[in-house]
């Protein structure tokens, strides 16, 4: 039972805060070819969410089961798998880390090789995520500071997604960071585009992915925003929530600025003051860095 | 009416099972179940399996065991209920069981259409009970929900089911069905069985088409007629929970039932918006394929 160890390599994150675009980047990097891959055809393919993983990987239907079953048995759902892909596998995830009623981490300890966490400036985080979702700011502001807050917590109908429970924002970034320790490698989206080269080369040497720079300038270069937004207005983006307009949509930094009301930047700095001024986004005399 | 053509003999009372006298196809009794599956060569998160044989554990409920496509066994959980006793074992038990004996498990629900049978397939939460039942509530009579249990020895055919639809809350109310005189499929879920024994067939009907049901973000409905391999690789897809296929060793006989069978069936994929889901518009759709397509 113990041959799934160490062969998961989560890309995790709260939501809108650059997942997909680094999946862009790992599709571009490991195909090596000469076009850009398509954004329909992203590596990996693996979501921890997924109610098919599940349904393929527990021996038992997810539908037959309650949100804390499910919960309890989705670690082993992950060591089954790791067991049967004898190789180290990407899996996107959403859920915060979290642990089962029994005390057991989600992410199976034993099936953890290790983390790529993106982190966002929550400011910026708001606004995308209102964007991604088709609803206002305020509504978004509210479930970024709610504990309680899941996807996909329906109990009278059925979707294609587990429940993920994704707690606040600020407690899904020291969930990861505190919870999985040294095998955590932290990626500030604002870093990713600032100084994209050294970032993204930092993750591939922790994913211990294919180390050239020019594969690694091509596959950044096929990761442009623009490249992303005129493929997802020729062909769409499965990933796009049903009623957002786009799903690659500015990929700034520092948007907050022309939406954010005065009250709405005070609230969400009062919520998540401390997270923000430990990974940088705010400085001691409360100003926002970005 | 006989469940899957089946003579069952139950210490579990199941729905459409009647005492038999006739020697038994398949027993199902309580008695003790091992924890673990010596020689499995199959492993899930709760089950274990190797050709004819096949071990499921659901936490507080029960222990299954299915051996040789005859025989199950059940150690129960004191605190769990005959109904979800059955819903396990009407489920991921009785496909196993049915691939054992030789069928062709599919995950999906069929209804009789003219003198012929539809089986509408695909992933968990793509509407397939939903659509069932809404044409049901049409006039179309049920052959089976959730599992369709095809046999391939010359022209296909579906077999009928256990007589009855499990629907989620939110589907009861598109479908303007009471769920208040309905019984929940486990006490924790609000997923309700809905008899349906008046409206079945009673005998096994020739499988003419099956549609494979697929969600994506847009909200166009569209129908797909698939030709060739893609007939044959949505049939293995379609398979009830087809690792089982690997688990029982049944690989081969498998890719023969699939690919023996797409010479007499239509394929066609359905592709339909997410959000909301808009059941009466394909139900026209279905009908209206039915009628031309």
């Amino acid at each position: 039972m113990d041959d799934c160890s160490g062969r998961i390599l989560w890309l995790a994150s709260y939501p809108k805060s650059g997942n997909t675009w680094f999946r862009v980047f790992y599709t571009n990097l490991i195909s090596g070819q000469e076009v850009p891959a398509r954004i329909d055809e992203l590596e990996p393919r693996l979501m921890a969410g997924s109610r098919a993983l599940f349904d393929e990987y527990a021996g038992v239907h997810a539908s037959n089961l309650t949100f804390d079953e499910i919960e309890r048995i989705r670690p082993q759902v992950y060591e089954t798998l790791a067991r049967e892909e004898k190789k180290t596998i990407f899996i996107k995830i959403h859920d915060a880390y979290t642990r089962t009623g029994e005390g057991v981490p989600l992410v199976s300890q034993r099936a953890t090789r290790g983390a790529i966490y993106f982190i966002r400036n929550p400011l910026d985080v708001a606004v995308s995520f209102a964007h991604h979702n088709a609803c206002d700011v305020q509504t978004m502001i509210e479930k970024m500071a709610d504990n309680q807050y899941s996807f996909c917590a329906w109990p009278n109908r059925i979707v294609s997604q587990l429940r993920q429970r994704l707690l606040s924002w600020s407690a899904h970034v020291t969930s990861w960071v505190d919870g999985l320790g040294p095998d955590l490698h932290l990626m500030r989206y604002e870093d990713m585009v600032l100084s994209p080269v050294e970032t993204f080369s930092g993750a591939v040497r922790f994913a211990r992915l294919p180390n050239d720079p020019k594969r690694i300038q091509k596959a950044l270069a096929f990761s442009d925003i623009g490249e992303l937004q005129r493929q997802e207005k020729t062909s769409g983006f499965k990933e796009k929530h049903a009623k957002a307009s786009s799903f690659f949509r500015k990929g700034t930094i520092g948007a907050w600025r022309e939406v954010l009301t005065r009250d709405q930047v005070k609230r969400l700095i009062d919520d998540h003051r401390d997270v923000m001024k430990r990974f940088g986004y705010l400085s001691d005399n409360d100003e926002p860095v970005f | 009416m006989k469940p899957f053509g089946l003579n069952i003999h139950s210490m579990i009372p199941l729905p459409g099972c009647t005492e038999q006298k006739e020697t038994p196809d398949v027993s199902i009794r309580f008695g003790h179940v091992p924890d673990a599956l010596p020689g499995a060569t199959l492993t899930r998160a709760c089950s274990q399996e190797c050709s004819g044989r096949f071990l499921l554990i659901v936490d507080h409920v029960a222990r299954y065991l299915v051996e040789n496509g005859e025989s199950i066994t059940i150690q129960r959980s004191p605190e769990a209920t005959d109904d979800e006793l059955r819903l396990f074992l009407m489920s991921n038990v009785w496909a196993v069981l049915l691939l054992q004996r030789g069928l062709l498990p599919l995950h999906g629900c069929g209804i009789k259409a003219g003198s012929g049978a539809v089986v509408f397939a695909g992933p968990s939460g793509n509407g397939k009970s939903t659509l069932a039942a809404a044409l049901m509530n049409r006039g179309f009579p049920l052959i089976t929900d959730e599992l369709s249990a095809v046999c391939t020895n010359g022209q296909p055919m579906l077999l009928p089911g256990f007589p009855q639809i499990l629907l989620w809350a939110d589907a009861l109310k598109k479908l303007g069905i009471d769920s208040r005189k309905l019984v929940c499929a486990r006490p924790a879920l609000l997923k309700y069985i809905v008899p349906a024994e008046s409206r079945m067939v009673a005998n096994p009907v020739f499988l003419k088409r099956i549609y494979i049901l697929s969600v994506n973000n847009g909200t166009d409905l569209a129908v797909t007629s698939l030709k060739g391999m893609r007939k044959i690789h949505a049939l293995i897809d379609t398979t009830y929970r087809s690792h089982h296929v690997e688990g029982q060793d049944l690989k081969n006989v498998h890719f023969k039932q699939c690919s023996d069978a797409v010479k007499y069936i239509d394929v066609k994929q359905v592709t339909r918006g997410a959000d909301p889901f808009d059941i009466e518009s394909l139900v026209s759709l279905i009908m209206e394929d039915l009628q031309h397509g």
